[in-house]
């Protein structure tokens, strides 16, 4: 069983370098995303991810709540991308003084959604190999897959395939609240 | 008991707006419990999330290792390049091979610059950087290159040789450390 946030956290907090690295593993995309949703260059959008993750470093021992780190890392990456934005509109030349550059481009609704999505995928994955799989089928696959389509990808009947489902999703139910998901966010239960 | 939900069925169960739990999902537990699940994500049907470019997750999962011991309270502050002279054009006439032995850099942060010149010698690469702050400095500047630390000389330059090309640079001064992306030595072809 992988490590929770919190226990990575305390990791880190601690010296652990390899407890950082998985930290950073598993939100990478999670700052990725954010930075390139921004409207950013490449240029910008590298330095938002970095800054991103100094600012995290740095600031660690004033991160009370490690079950809150996805929210944080939404909000830092977020507030850095709108800066470098506004740097980057300025030295273009482009700001007619008193006018207002668009500054949300990435509205609340999206970084809210973003971030579901990262906690979701961080549960997925610590799902066994088989029901990793039929979660990923069922509800990620690009192209649409019939019932026995993936019974039989998944080297099952069909009749079978109900039970294993509603296993896998309790599973993944009690990784998310382990992880502290509905606790954060009791509003969407 | 009718069938189970596809998954076309319970995706379209979570995207329908108004949410309502009716049909085959008001007998059946297993569908309402995935529906009810994959509501509260609202992302069924997204693809997964792209990962970073590696070097990016690399940089980012190296700041651990670089301050393993450093006292507490060190700010670490990541320079950013604004200038390079091998990625500048050139005017016509002037795109001779000798103007690619010799390279300016400059790297700025929050309140510093770092301006880097280096010569290609016979024997190897001639450097000479300056680091400029806002305000006056607190505190003696340090260069950190590999395993030297050098000081600035009493005209505020710090000039150093090397066999082989600048590759990583870290600056000190007082709490503050300022990491130099890593150089690309790579020069461009002229046309």
């Amino acid at each position: 069983m992988s490590k929770t946030d919190a226990e990575l956290w305390q990791e880190a907090l601690a010296g652990s370098a390899a407890a950082w690295s998985e930290l950073v593993g598993r939100y990478q995309p999670l700052v990725y995303a954010v930075s390139t949703r921004a409207g950013l260059s490449v240029a910008d959008a590298a330095d938002c991810f970095q800054q991103t993750w100094v600012a995290l470093y740095e600031n660690r021992k004033h991160v009370q709540d490690p079950s809150r780190l996805s929210a944080w890392l939404v909000t830092t990456a977020k507030r850095e991308a709108l800066r470098l934005r506004r740097q980057a509109e300025r030295n273009r030349g482009e700001l007619v003084e008193g006018e207002a550059v668009d500054m949300n481009p990435l509205p609340d609704e999206e970084l809210a959604m973003v971030e579901r999505q990262m906690q979701l995928e961080i549960a997925i994955k610590e799902l066994a190999p088989r029901c990793r799989q039929l979660i990923e089928l069922f509800f990620f696959a690009p192209e649409k897959l019939t019932y026995e389509q993936i019974a039989s990808t998944l080297g099952m009947s069909s009749n079978s395939l109900g039970a294993f489902r509603r296993r896998c999703l309790k599973r993944l139910n009690e990784i998310l609240v382990r992880n502290g998901f509905f606790g954060a966010r009791n509003d969407l239960r | 008991m009718a069938k189970h939900l596809s998954r076309q069925e319970l995706i379209k169960a979570v995207r329908r707006r108004p949410f309502v739990l009716d049909g085959h999902l008001k007998s059946c537990a297993e569908c309402r419990d995935a529906v009810i699940l994959l509501k509260a994500f609202d992302v069924s049907g997204c693809l997964p999330l792209p990962d970073a470019p590696s070097p990016w997750v690399e940089r980012a999962a190296s700041l651990a290792k670089k301050n393993v011991g450093v006292l507490e309270g060190v700010k670490t502050i990541m320079a950013k390049l604004t200038f390079d002279s091998w990625a500048v054009p050139r005017p016509i006439g002037v795109r001779g091979q000798s103007s690619l032995s010799d390279r300016r850099i400059r790297f700025e942060s929050e309140s510093m610059v770092f301006d880097l010149r280096a010569e290609r010698k016979t024997t190897g690469w001639a450097f000479v950087a300056q680091v400029t702050t806002e305000g006056p400095a607190v505190a003696p500047t340090i260069l950190e290159i590999g395993k030297r630390k050098l000081h600035a000389d009493p005209g505020g330059l710090f000039q150093w040789t090397s066999s082989r090309p600048l590759t990583s640079v870290t600056i000190r001064s007082g709490n503050t450390i300022i990491v130099i992306p890593e150089l690309a030595w790579k020069r461009p072809r002229p046309i």
